[in-house]
């Protein structure tokens, strides 16, 4: 048994990923970055509040802003260049570049997702029995878990009817 | 989950830059695979095995 060579021209549709990505460049408007939708939308919202925040606040918040749109449109295209850069790079840029940098991700975020549900609660618990007096804390925490865990059971809802 | 990637790779000449280029991954996914770090999804094996013009059972050892 041995490789295709390497070189030769090889269908389109036998390549991993290839489908996604492709996807992915579809998506009218946002595909003209050339970065995913998730950096595309955080760079413009970095932009628009770097702007607004110029205009309607102080030139130094809007600067801050305006660097962060930067910092985050410039990571995105280094990650999306592809050979010669780093997995964690990827993953940190939010560039997955294939099926094992979607899981990672995907991994990573049901993470983060456990622990602000456990922690939210463990919080919750905490200051109604060390601190009861403290009823604006107590109520930030009482609805931080209720929406954490109601986006938990929505969550498992439409992924079991997904499959 | 084992895999036969590396020798199938190599009796091919091929580096893990290459073969990641010929199946639309990553270098770090190939090298994730051969050490065992990263069980690939049932297209990517099938993608494998076709491109080393054989079965996914020939390229990894599910049984383990």
């Amino acid at each position: 048994m041995s490789p295709r060579e390497p070189g030769a021209p090889s269908d389109g549709a036998d390549r991993a990923g290839a489908d996604d990505r492709g996807a992915g460049r579809r998506r009218a408007g946002l595909s003209a970055l050339r970065v995913s939708p998730t950096n595309a939308v955080f760079s413009l919202l970095f932009a628009v509040a770097g702007v607004l925040f110029w205009i309607y606040d102080t030139w130094l918040t809007g600067l801050v802003f305006l660097v962060a749109a930067v910092a985050q449109y410039s990571m995105a295209l280094v990650a999306r260049r592809g050979r010669g850069v780093s997995d964690l790079w990827r993953a940190s840029a939010f560039e997955p570049g294939d099926e094992r940098d979607r899981a990672i991700l995907q991994r990573s975020a049901a993470l983060v997702g456990d622990v602000v549900g456990v922690g939210s609660m463990v919080l919750f618990v905490l200051v109604l029995l060390l601190v009861p007096e403290q009823r604006v804390l107590l109520w930030y925490l009482a609805g931080q878990t209720i929406v954490v865990n109601a986006f938990w059971g929505i969550t498992i809802l439409v992924m079991t009817r997904r499959g | 989950m084992d895999s036969r990637i590396r020798e199938l790779r190599m009796e091919g000449g091929l580096s893990q830059q290459a073969l990641a280029v010929e199946v639309g991954v990553s270098r770090q996914t190939i090298n994730a695979l051969e050490t065992g770090r990263y069980d690939p999804s049932l297209k990517l094996a099938v993608h494998l095995a076709r491109f080393f013009g054989t079965t996914v059972e020939e390229v990894f050892d599910v049984a383990s």
